[in-house]
């Protein structure tokens, strides 16, 4: 019996959290703090992840070579690890909502479609 | 009910994330410890501008954090699939091979062990089915399957783990052959029929991918990681 409206939507955040980093650092590098923030706001406080999850997903992106990280020096503040995309996990990013475009559409018409005429 | 502030929730956090994490190298936790203390102290601040409390603040930072535990070990995870990757392929093809060893040894050595057991294939089992087993039959099972997980890098791999697992016993047969040690020719023969078999094996098994061009003597020289 299907109980699991809470698990899949976190499978479903599980998933798409790489995507959605990529998503962020597609505008330009950002902390972990700025990415959580930024995701947050884009969805309209829809998405709420543990925000501890991003930093193994950054890890997972920068082991790929889909980001890079550095230790910059903050004009006010410790130095704070920024996470920049590069050229190779834009491309991904590309892939990616192309591959999530197609699904979603998919997935519209099969819960939009019209019922089955029942046959005679 | 509001909890007085301290740090011991922060401590108790960190000894819990760091808990999974010990043989990170220690730079690497330190940068992470101060990644996620920037991190909280961001939530924090938030909270408290929303109009809570210092420590309920606190609190709540720590909740929208998430499992340290959990954190912690996908973490170590993270950075032990990342060791993995930094190695060369040869080094992954070598590594892979001596576990190939062990488990090839393991498998056709129960099966000779079994067919022993079992009276009417004792009878039909010649003797030299254990010489021909352990001296054919290990590394060709190994080599064969090296091929087929590593083709660009399983002669490579054949050999220099070849060369790793029975260096140690040629040195010691060669220390003590002048003391009348008929071992030596055991080894060199061991080596010998592990050497080629393997490295036989892996690159025919290779061929079959069709990934492995040529083989040449230079091909066995170990390369920098690009």
């Amino acid at each position: 019996m299907y109980n699991g409206s809470m698990s899949s939507d976190n499978e479903l955040r599980k998933g798409s959290t790489p995507t959605l980093i990529l998503a962020v650092l597609a505008d330009g590098p950002r902390h972990g703090y700025a990415i959580a923030r930024e995701i947050e706001r884009r969805s309209a406080d829809a998405l709420k992840m543990g925000e501890g999850a991003l930093y193994p997903a950054l890890r997972a992106l920068e082991r790929e070579g889909l980001v890079v990280s550095q230790w910059e020096t903050m004009p006010s503040g410790p130095a704070r690890r920024t996470y920049t995309l590069t050229d190779t996990g834009q491309a991904k990013l590309t892939q990616q909502i192309e591959t999530w475009r197609k699904f979603s559409e998919a997935i519209g018409l099969v819960i939009g479609g019209t019922p089955n005429a029942q046959t005679v | 009910m509001l909890k007085p502030f301290d740090n011991t929730e922060l401590d108790t956090f960190f000894k819990r994330l760091n808990a999974p994490l010990h043989r990170m190298p220690q730079q690497e936790r330190t940068e992470l410890h101060q990644e996620v203390r920037q991190h909280l102290d961001g939530l924090t601040a938030a909270y408290e501008e929303l109009g809570l409390s210092p420590d309920e603040a606190l609190e709540s930072a720590l909740r929208a954090f998430g499992d340290p535990c959990k954190i912690g070990r996908r973490m170590y995870w993270e950075w032990r699939r990342g060791q993995w990757r930094g190695l060369s392929g040869e080094m992954k093809a070598v590594l892979s091979m001596i576990g190939l060893y062990a488990s090839s040894a393991t498998i056709l050595l129960t099966a000779l062990v079994w067919s022993y057991a079992v009276p009417p294939l004792r009878g039909a089992m010649p003797e030299s089915a254990l010489l021909l087993t352990v001296l054919a039959g290990i590394p060709a099972l190994a080599g064969g399957v090296l091929g087929r997980l590593f083709p660009k890098h399983a002669v490579v791999g054949a050999f220099y783990a070849t060369v790793a697992l029975t260096l140690m016993p040629l040195l010691f047969a060669l220390a003590v052959a002048p003391f009348g040690g008929e071992a030596l020719g055991g080894v060199w023969l061991w080596a010998g029929s592990w050497l080629s078999c393997a490295c036989g094996a892996a690159y025919l098994s290779s061929r079959g991918r069709g990934e492995q061009g040529r083989f040449r003597l230079s091909d066995l020289r170990l390369r920098q990681r690009q």
